[in-house]
C-alpha cells in the first residue's frame, strides 16, 4: 500500500478527510435556487437583528424598476374623506368563482413579541388585531367604512361626525358595546385616561375637540376642523376598541377585544393561539376556526419555515433578503405562492437639510447637493434594484406623480449621461459661492440593522462630488435624534420620515407647514400654508390630489427643502391555499383590514 | 467536603453581589431609554413627555438609582426578580417559561460532547498518530474553529435544500409533545455539542496521553490484563480530572452560548429572552437573566470542585 506520510498509513484515510469537504462543496456552491441564509444570515444572528416588520425594509434581488422600466403598479386607492358610508363594514367578498369556505386552521409567523395586549400603546400591533374592533375599518381594497356603525353622517359643515352603532357588539367576556366604550377607547387613545397619548393613534387629539355619547347607540365626535384624518388613524390596527374602564394593567394580562377571533392560549414571547368568536357581529365571519401565531425571529428562521409548509403566512417579514427571492419568484411562477406588493412604510426619505442654517439656509446649496444624488446609484445599493422614483409620495401612487415625471424631468433625477452632467452642475452651483467647497456634518440616527447609517454613508459620498465634505455623527435613534430636529440643532440628515397615515393631511401638516408639530428642516413657505388647509379640506379626490401635487412641486422641486430618494416596496407572500389574505395597504398604512385575518380561508 | 462547600459558598455571596452591582450598572450607562421603548418607539411614533414621565414613574425609573439598586437586590435575595418593565409580568415567570429550553438544550450538548467527546479522545490517545488519530483531530479542530452560527445555517440551508424539511418552529414542552420537542432540540443540541465534543475530545486525549505513559499503566499491562480494563479502569479514572474540569466550564459556557442557537432555530429559551431583554432595555429580565447565569456558574464550578474529591481520593479539601 502506498504510504501518505503525512496522513497515514493507509490511503483511504484521504476519503474521510475528501468526502466531507465535497459534500461541504457542495452544499455551498449550489446553483442559484437554493435559500441561502448563510449570507444575511451571518449579519442576521451577530448583529441581533429581529424580524420586526420595520419599515426598514431590506433588498431584494427583483429586476431593476429604475428609470427604464415600466412603473411597478401600486395600489391607488379611493381617498378616504370624511364621506359617510351607509352600511357597516361590508362583509366578505369571495373570490369571483370559488366560494369562502368556512373551517380550517393556519399558523402565521408574528415577527414581534406581543408584550401586552393593549394595542394602543405598541410598536406592532398587526399580530393582536384579530381580537379587536375598531370604529373605523380599513379594508383589503383601502376602503375605509365604519366598522361598528350601521351608518355615520357628517354634520356642522364636517365639524361634527354622528355615528349610529350597530347594537349588540359583545366584548369577548360578554359585555355589549356601546357608545360609552367607543368614546372612553378613544379618550384613552388621547391620554385622558391614564396620561399616556398613544404613540401612533394619538394624532386624533389634534383634530378632536370633544366626544358626546347622547345615548347608549350614538356617538358625535366635534372636530377642530373637517379633515379625513380621524377616520384614517382610527382604521389603523393600533386604534382598537376596549370597554370602557379597560386599564393598562387588565390589557397586560389578557385582550378585551370584540374581534373575529378569541384568545385560547397565550405563551408569553412564543406563541398564541386564537380560536373563532362564535358571537362575532358580522355574519359569516370569520371563516377559519383557529390561528396560531409563532413567534419567529431571524430571516433564516423564518424562511425556513416557510419554504417548508410550517406556516401559510409570513405576518411577520415585510420583505426578506434579496436571495430569498430567488426561491419566492420561482413558487410565485409555478403558481404555490400569492404575494402582494405595497409602498414601503415610511416617505419621504433622502436627505432632509436644515433649512435654517448654513449652509443649507442657502437655496445654492441645497440645489447643488440635489444635484450630485445619484438616485439609481442609491436604489441599486440601498433597495438592491427593486426601488422606484418618490418625492413626497412615492410615484404612481394615490398622490403620487407618475414616475416618467419624475426621472430625468425633476433636477437631480438624471440617469446615465444626464446624471454625470448634473454632478458637474452641482459642483459649479456650489463653487460659485463656496469656490472651496463646503465642510459640513451629518446627524445619522441609528436604527435596528443600521441601515439608515448606510444610507447617509452613501449620500455622503454622492454630495462630496459636489464639494460638500464632512463627517457623520451617529444618534443613538429618535431619543437622541428627535430633540435635535424639534431644536433645528443639526445641518443635514439622511433619514425616512413615518406617519401614521401617510395621508398628505399629516405629512405636509407635520413636517412641512409653518409651526407644524414636527417641522423639523426649518422649512417656511406662505404658498404651502395657504394650500393645505385647502387641500386638507378638499373632498374631490382628483382635486385634492392636484393640491398635493402642486404642494409637492413647491416643496421639492422649487425650493429643493429636502433631496428626494427612491423608495422601495413591502411585499408579503403566503402559500395559495390561503385565500382571502392580503398585504398591507398603501393608503393608511398598518391598515385593519388586512391584518384582521376575519376572511381568510382554506382552499382545501 | 461539607465545611468546604459551604466555604465556597460563603465565598460566592461577594462574587454574585459585585456581579449584581456591575450589571445593574453597566445597563444603566448604555444609551437609550427604556420608557420610550415601553411605549413602542419607532419609526412615525408620537411620544410625548407627560406619557414618558408617567411610564418612568410606575416603572420605578424616576427614584435615584441606589434606592432602585437596592429595592431590587432586597428583592432579589428574597426571590423576587421584580417584573418585566416591557410586560409588567414577573421575570421569574418569563424566565420559568423559557429556562427548560435551555436547560434542555445545554444538557443535550455537554451530553453529546461528553459521550461523543471521551471516546473520541481516548481513541485518539490510544492509536496515537495513525490515520484515525489524524482525522479524528481534523474534525476535532474543524468543529472548534467552525463558528457555532455559521454550523446552524449550513444546516437550515442544507436540510431546507436537499430535503425540503425544516425543524418545528413552535413551542413543544418534552413531556407533552416529546416528538416535536426532539425534533426541534436535537439539531442545535449536536451543533452545539459537536464543538463541546471537539473541545472534550481534544483534552480527553492529551490527557490520556500523559497517564498511559504512567508506570502504573505498564504496570497494570505487565499485570495481564485486558487492554480495555487497562485504559478504562486505570488509565481514564486518573486522567479525568482535567475532562471534568473542561466539561464543567463547556456547560457553563453553553448555558450561557444559547442564544445564537435559539434565534437560528426559533427555540424559546433564555437566550431569546435575554436578547429581547437586551433590544428594548428590559433591565429587570437582563438582570434577572444574567444573575441566574452567573449563581449557576458559581453552582457549576462548586459541583465541578466537589467532584474532583470523588474522582482522586488524594485531593482534600482542608
Amino acid at each position: 500500500m502506498k504510504r501518505f506520510p503525512l496522513l497515514g498509513q493507509k490511503p483511504y484515510g484521504l476519503a474521510f478527510v475528501l468526502v466531507p469537504l465535497l459534500l461541504y462543496v457542495l452544499a455551498c456552491g449550489c446553483e442559484e435556487a437554493t435559500p441561502t441564509p448563510a449570507a444575511t444570515a451571518t449579519a442576521t444572528a451577530t448583529a441581533m437583528a429581529t424580524a420586526t416588520a420595520t419599515a426598514t425594509a431590506v433588498p431584494t434581488a427583483t429586476p431593476t424598476t429604475g428609470p427604464a422600466a415600466t412603473p411597478t403598479p401600486t395600489r391607488a386607492g379611493p381617498v378616504a374623506t370624511p364621506t359617510p358610508t351607509a352600511v357597516a363594514a361590508p362583509t366578505a367578498t369571495p373570490t369571483p368563482g370559488v366560494q369562502p369556505k368556512r373551517g380550517g386552521a393556519i399558523t402565521q409567523s408574528s415577527g414581534t413579541n406581543l408584550p401586552h395586549w393593549d394595542g394602543q400603546a405598541i410598536a406592532w400591533a398587526q399580530s393582536l388585531s384579530p381580537l379587536y374592533s375598531n370604529l373605523f375599518y380599513n379594508s383589503r381594497d383601502d376602503i375605509i367604512t365604519c366598522e361598528i356603525c350601521t351608518e355615520w353622517h357628517l354634520e356642522n359643515s364636517g365639524k361634527t361626525m354622528v355615528f349610529n352603532l350597530i347594537k349588540g357588539i359583545k366584548f369577548h367576556d360578554g359585555r355589549e358595546m356601546t357608545s360609552a366604550d367607543v368614546a372612553y377607547s378613544l379618550n384613552k387613545m388621547m391620554g385622558q385616561i391614564d396620561g399616556i397619548i398613544s404613540p401612533r393613534c394619538g394624532l386624533i387629539k389634534e383634530y378632536i375637540n370633544t366626544i358626546e355619547t347622547p345615548d347608549a347607540y350614538q356617538m358625535k365626535i366635534n372636530l377642530v376642523r373637517p379633515s379625513v384624518m380621524v377616520p384614517k388613524v382610527l382604521s389603523s390596527y393600533f386604534c382598537v376598541l376596549y370597554p370602557k374602564g379597560t386599564t393598562r394593567e387588565n390589557l397586560g394580562v389578557k385582550p378585551y377585544g370584540s374581534g373575529p377571533f378569541i384568545l385560547k392560549e397565550w405563551t408569553p414571547g412564543v406563541v398564541w393561539k386564537l380560536e373563532r368568536n362564535p358571537n362575532y357581529f358580522k355574519p359569516g365571519l370569520p371563516y377559519l376556526d383557529s390561528v396560531e401565531m409563532i413567534m419567529i425571529s431571524g430571516t433564516p428562521a423564518i424562511m425556513a419555515a416557510f419554504f417548508t409548509h410550517r406556516f401559510e403566512h409570513n405576518g411577520g417579514l415585510l420583505k426578506p433578503a434579496a436571495s430569498y427571492y430567488v426561491n419566492i419568484n420561482k413558487l410565485k411562477a409555478e403558481g404555490k405562492i400569492l404575494t402582494r406588493k405595497a409602498g414601503a412604510g415610511c416617505r419621504p426619505q433622502g436627505m432632509f437639510m436644515n433649512n435654517s442654517k448654513p449652509p443649507f439656509n442657502d437655496i445654492n446649496v441645497r440645489k447643488a447637493a440635489n444635484l450630485a444624488l445619484d438616485r439609481t446609484a442609491y436604489g441599486v445599493s440601498i433597495w438592491e434594484n427593486d426601488y422606484v422614483a418618490a418625492l413626497l409620495y412615492q410615484a404612481d401612487t394615490e398622490f403620487g406623480r407618475p414616475a416618467s415625471e419624475i426621472w430625468n424631468v425633476v433636477a437631480g433625477w438624471g440617469t446615465g449621461a444626464k446624471k454625470v452632467q448634473e454632478i458637474e452642475e452641482g459642483r459649479l452651483l456650489l463653487a460659485q459661492t463656496y469656490p472651496k467647497g463646503i465642510d459640513t456634518e451629518a446627524m445619522n440616527q441609528d436604527n435596528t440593522g443600521g441601515q439608515i447609517i448606510t444610507m447617509g454613508q452613501l449620500v455622503q459620498e454622492m454630495i462630496a462630488k459636489v464639494g460638500i465634505r464632512g463627517p457623520i455623527k451617529i444618534t443613538q435613534g429618535a431619543a437622541e435624534a428627535d430633540p435635535k430636529r424639534a431644536a433645528l440643532d443639526y445641518l443635514y440628515e439622511v433619514v425616512y420620515r413615518c406617519q401614521v397615515t401617510f395621508d398628505p393631511d399629516e405629512m405636509v401638516g407635520s413636517y412641512w407647514i409653518t409651526g407644524g408639530n414636527r417641522s423639523w428642516q426649518g422649512y417656511a413657505n406662505a404658498e404651502v400654508d395657504k394650500l393645505w388647509p385647502l387641500m386638507s379640506a378638499e373632498q374631490d379626490p382628483a382635486k385634492r390630489k392636484q393640491l398635493v401635487r402642486q404642494i409637492e412641486e413647491i416643496i421639492i422641486v422649487k425650493d429643493v427643502a429636502m433631496g428626494a430618494m427612491p423608495d422601495t416596496f413591502t411585499e408579503h407572500f403566503w402559500w395559495k391555499r390561503l385565500q382571502g389574505a392580503g398585504g398591507m395597504g398603501i393608503s393608511p398604512a398598518y391598515g385593519s383590514g388586512w391584518s384582521r385575518l376575519e376572511e381568510w380561508w382554506l382552499l382545501e | 467536603m461539607q465545611q468546604y462547600a459551604i466555604r465556597r459558598l460563603i465565598i460566592a455571596v461577594p462574587t454574585i453581589l459585585v456581579m449584581s452591582l456591575f450589571v445593574f450598572g453597566i445597563l444603566r450607562i448604555l444609551p437609550g431609554d427604556v420608557a420610550r421603548l415601553v411605549l413602542g418607539e419607532g419609526e412615525g411614533v408620537r411620544i410625548t413627555t407627560t406619557s414618558l414621565e408617567v411610564i418612568r414613574k410606575e416603572l420605578g425609573l424616576d427614584r435615584p438609582l441606589p434606592i432602585q439598586y437596592l429595592k431590587w437586590v432586597w428583592n432579589f435575595v428574597r426571590g423576587d426578580m421584580g417584573r418585566s418593565l416591557t410586560t409588567r409580568r414577573l421575570v421569574t415567570q418569563e424566565i420559568l417559561i423559557r429556562i427548560p429550553f435551555t436547560l434542555q438544550l445545554g444538557v443535550m450538548a455537554i451530553s453529546i460532547g461528553l459521550l461523543v467527546g471521551i471516546p473520541v479522545g481516548i481513541v485518539c490517545a490510544v492509536k496515537q498518530n495513525s490515520w484515525m488519530d489524524y482525522v479524528l483531530r481534523f474534525w476535532s479542530i474543524f468543529f472548534l474553529s467552525a463558528p457555532g452560527f455559521w454550523l446552524g445555517l449550513m444546516f437550515l440551508l442544507l436540510v431546507v435544500r436537499f430535503f425540503d424539511w425544516s425543524p418545528p418552529v413552535g413551542y413543544s414542552r418534552l413531556w407533552e409533545d416529546p416528538k416535536n420537542n426532539l425534533l426541534q432540540l436535537i439539531w442545535p443540541a449536536m451543533i452545539m455539542g459537536s464543538q463541546s465534543l471537539a473541545f472534550i475530545a481534544r483534552m480527553t486525549r492529551s490527557s490520556m496521553l500523559e497517564v498511559i505513559r504512567e508506570d502504573y499503566i505498564r504496570t497494570a499491562r505487565a499485570k495481564g490484563l485486558a487492554e480495555q480494563v487497562v485504559i478504562m479502569r486505570h488509565a481514564l479514572k486518573n486522567a479525568l480530572i482535567p475532562i471534568v474540569t473542561v466539561a464543567g466550564t463547556s456547560l457553563g459556557h453553553t448555558l450561557g452560548g444559547t442564544v445564537i442557537m435559539e434565534q437560528i432555530f426559533n427555540i424559546p429559551g433564555m437566550g431569546r429572552l435575554f436578547l429581547t431583554a437586551l433590544l428594548t432595555r428590559d433591565y429587570t429580565v437582563i438582570q434577572g437573566v444574567v444573575m441566574l447565569t452567573a449563581t449557576g456558574f458559581v453552582i457549576i464550578n462548586l459541583l465541578v470542585d466537589l467532584l474532583y474529591g470523588w474522582l482522586d481520593p488524594r485531593i482534600s479539601y482542608t
